[in-house]
């Protein structure tokens, strides 16, 4: 199976990619698949949280938001009905370090939905109506948003892990900031924005000779101005902190945190390893320990959110209320375990073939290739990233997953968000 | 042996080829080629849901579900994940109101042995005595975290009131009361009616050869058909009361719908799903336009609709700040009156066609979709086939059609709604 493995990922990742870079900065990745019956386009712009002041959290996703009401030649209805014409979806996100705009088409209105895409990308209407709805939607959206327990969980956990960064806020952004933003601050970090170098990944059906040239040329071409400015981001490592919020509800929710590699650091194939042995999966360490043995929560995992930035991974839980001190210390042990005891060979190996396996199924969607795709290069890190950890991940001695756990796991981040509690008196 | 392997023709390249052939056993078998990348979904579909569960507790469909993955006599408890990991896939399962289905996706060299472990687990489950009490307990938190989630809160009241005191509204997950009525005999008296020919259905989909997937489904454990199954009454009439419930949130969820007849009429089902797509599918719909849009009603809107065997359903989501709600029921009610006096014009009807044939292209990329696509309509329609002519029967849908199923269907007799509020209110109901 090893042999099998290796073999796998000897070959390139992204066969057939054709990369053009363009004359200013970024570049056009296009890569054709020829069993699939769509195409899906996805442009990333340096942006995000990372380039924005405290006073403007929020503001890349107004921007996206904005953007998608309308151009200079279509109202929002319009647009919309355009749109759905073609069976066409356009999609935006804003993330740490860059915007995205993303668009899924079937190939035969490829030029028709391609036309579109650059007037929302390049000629967006960006009108004060317009503003005004999707500033009272987004705002409606945050109480929503809070309306979730586990995402509450995960704010108070990031609010306390990022400290004074600006990776604890939400990329939506805060009441008091989205209120105030002003359509002259919004069109100005547009043209911030668009003067940034893109990455621009087009992937399906696809022809290359026929659409590499309009790619690139309308990138080429797009409104210069100065670029957004990237904020500092000096971050140091918390140490251990507990954070609580009241809140009725039936289950107490539960986020468990450390530190964790960056994309490019050396413990980051280690990482995903320690995220698979301990939380991915239904035979997961935590899953056994915490579900299948002691029945302490129907729902537990741990996400590895890896950046090119401080980065962490944290274990999420939910449970009942009168057991929540057992949940975190259980799933504090199973932490210490791996850090004193490592994983063996046997674990081990099941794990790496869990990691390929599953990342393999990750490249059949066109739309997660897409992004996986302009995300690399966004990032500096080139097509082959993906399989060259993965070839790391095959090698890795069960030494080397305890070392990185012993650098790694230590001062958690507890965030608990559920009833309060009545505290023991203290004589008992 | 006289076994036919028949090639499914016509349908979208996404689903092409597809074969089927009824096994010795009576569970049809579907293949699905798909030569790259080199993965493949196994998938096992069961007419065990909760609308199955007339005369035992809510939730043992469900918690079947979760003891399959306890193992078999040869394979105790945890093994199962591990010899998926092994064969470098994941497996997982889902119970719905008709059906349960399980899957494994792992690499394409490992398939026979995806095939042969699915095949064991789901027909010849252990169910030991100890895991049946833990699992109760886990179930237990599941229900516990459906009441935190105000959508998942919703789903529940609508259905109940959609669908009172019939299976077709009960929670799948059951209640804590259901869940102590469940105990090893009643899962697996339930195991040998609906885990049995005819109710099961066996597809794989990916990097496969389907004439060696046909062998060695041959070569799989014969296995005696089920008991026939209890008939389930048809559901009465909705509740036409708001069922209304309150939990610590800020925002109010809504849910609004009609009842509509079930799959028996299948050329209505599809009108049904074109007459939800215009109403609230993406941004050009008339009730995005209305409420998200021209009177900043709502944060979003959907529409929907679902085919039971006998009942179905035309459903809206909305969700609003609480002071709204009125205003956004109104507006409701006026979009409806619109399509039943002005019915709809063609431009609109092909847009939302050209939109769920878009869609069923994005959403059908993978193996494990398209195996579990073809698994479901084989189950509940009996031909696998009908995916494949899901868009000529979505072409097929007239204007005039449409107009005639929205007189029959969209009737205040027939309206169920269910209002997920901030505790202390704070939105207009009836």
């Amino acid at each position: 199976m090893r042999t099998e493995l290796r073999d796998l990922l000897d070959r390139p990742e992204f066969p057939g990619l054709r990369r053009v870079d363009l004359a200013e900065g970024g570049m056009v990745l296009l890569l054709p698949r020829r069993e699939t019956e769509v195409i899906s386009l996805q442009v990333y712009f340096p942006g995000g949280t990372a380039y924005e002041a405290d006073q403007e959290v929020g503001l890349t996703n107004l921007l996206l938001s904005v953007m998608l009401k309308g151009t200079a030649s279509r109202s929002a209805r319009q647009l919309a009905q355009d749109l759905a014409s073609l069976g066409t979806h356009l999609s935006m996100g804003s993330g740490r370090h860059h915007a995205n705009l993303g668009l899924q088409a079937i190939p035969s209105v490829l030029p028709q939905a391609l036309e579109i895409f650059w007037e929302v990308l390049f000629e967006p209407a960006l009108e004060g109506q317009e503003l005004e709805k999707e500033r009272a939607r987004i705002l409606e959206g945050i109480k929503a948003n809070l309306d979730r327990p586990l995402y509450r969980a995960f704010r108070l956990f990031l609010e306390a892990f990022y400290q004074d960064t600006p990776f604890r806020h939400p990329v939506e952004g805060y009441p008091l900031t989205v209120s105030r933003f002003t359509l002259e601050q919004v069109r100005a970090y547009a043209q911030g924005l668009r003067a940034g170098s893109p990455v621009l990944a087009a992937v399906g059906q696809i022809e290359p000779g026929e659409i590499q040239e309009e790619l690139v040329a309308r990138l080429t071409d797009r409104p210069r101005g100065a670029p957004l400015q990237a904020r500092p981001t000096d971050w140091s490592e918390t140490e251990q902190v507990g954070r609580s919020e009241a809140l009725e509800s039936a289950s107490a929710w539960v986020v468990i945190g450390f530190p964790a590699p960056a994309l490019e650091e050396q413990f980051h194939g280690a990482m995903l390893v320690l995220d698979a042995l301990l939380g991915s999966s239904l035979s997961s360490r935590l899953f056994t320990e915490v579900r299948e043995r002691r029945g302490l929560a129907y729902q537990v995992g741990t996400v590895y959110r890896a950046y090119s930035s401080p980065s962490y991974l944290a274990a999420y839980l939910a449970t009942d209320p009168a057991r929540q001190e057992e949940a975190v210390e259980v799933v504090l042990n199973e932490f210490s375990k791996v850090t004193e005891e490592g994983v063996a060979e046997d674990e081990l190996e099941l794990v790496r073939r869990y990691i390929v396996g599953t990342y393999l199924m990750g490249g059949e969607s066109s739309d997660r290739l897409a992004e996986r795709l302009a995300l690399y290069h966004a990032h500096g890190l080139g097509p082959q990233f993906g399989f060259e950890v993965l070839k790391q991940v095959l090698d890795l001695s069960p030494e080397w997953i305890r070392d990185a756990a012993a650098q790694y796991f230590h001062d958690p981040v507890v965030a608990v968000v559920g009833p309060a509690l009545e505290k023991a008196s203290e004589d008992e | 042996m006289g076994l036919i392997f028949e090639e499914l023709v016509g349908g979208p390249a996404f689903l092409s080829p597809t074969y089927r052939a009824p096994l010795p056993n009576g569970v049809p078998l579907l293949v699905r080629p798909k030569r790259d990348p080199p993965l493949v979904a196994v998938e096992t579909w069961l007419a065990a849901g909760a609308a199955r569960e007339i005369s035992v507790p809510g939730g043992t469909s469900h918690f079947l579900e979760h003891m399959i993955f306890k193992g078999t006599p040869d394979l105790p408890p945890g093994t199962v994940d591990r010899r998926v990991k092994e064969m470098g896939g994941y497996t997982n399962a889902g119970t719905s109101v008709e059906y349960t289905h399980y899957y494994v996706v792992a690499l394409a060299s490992r398939w026979r042995d995806a095939l042969r472990l699915l095949w064991d687990v789901v027909t010849g489950p252990a169910l030991p005595q100890e895991e049946v009490e833990r699992e109760r307990q886990v179930i237990g938190e599941e229900i516990a975290r459906k009441e935190d989630d105000p959508e998942g809160k919703l789903g529940l009241l609508f259905l109940a009131a959609l669908f009172p005191d019939h299976p077709y509204g009960a929670p799948i997950l059951g209640t804590t009361e259901s869940l102590a009525g469940i105990n090893r005999t009643v899962l697996e008296t339930y195991h040998r009616v609906w885990y049995r020919p005819p109710h099961l259905v066996l597809s794989v989909s990916g990097a496969v050869e389907p004439h060696e997937v046909l062998e060695a489904a041959l070569e799989l454990a014969v296995i005696e058909p089920g008991a026939p199954p209890e008939i389930l009454p048809l559901p009465g009439p909705p509740l036409s009361a708001v069922q209304t419930a309150h939990r610590p949130v800020e925002q109010a969820y809504v849910a609004s719908g009609y009842r509509t007849p079930g799959r028996e009429d299948l050329a209505l089902s599809y009108a049904l799903e074109v007459l939800a797509a215009v109403l609230g599918r993406g941004r050009a719909s008339r009730l995005h336009q209305r409420l998200v849009e021209d009177e900043s009603l709502a944060v979003s809107v959907s529409a929907w609709t679902w085919a039971l065997a006998d009942a179905g359903c035309l459903g809206i989501r909305a969700l609003l700040p609480p002071d709204r709600v009125q205003a956004a029921r109104e507006v409701l009610e006026e979009e409806i009156n619109r399509i039943l006096l002005e019915g709809l014009g063609e431009e609109e009807l092909q847009r939302a066609r050209t939109l769920l044939a878009a869609d069923l292209a994005y959403g059908n990329e993978e193996a494990a979709s398209q195996g579990a696509m073809l698994a479901e309509y084989e189950l509940l329609l009996g031909d696998a086939g009908e995916a494949l002519r899901y868009l000529d029967r979505l072409e097929a849908v007239t204007a005039e059609a449409l107009h005639d199923i929205a007189e029959r269907v969209l009737r205040p007799e027939g309206q169920a709604m269910a209002v997920v509020l901030p505790n202390g209110g704070g939105g207009r109901e009836d």
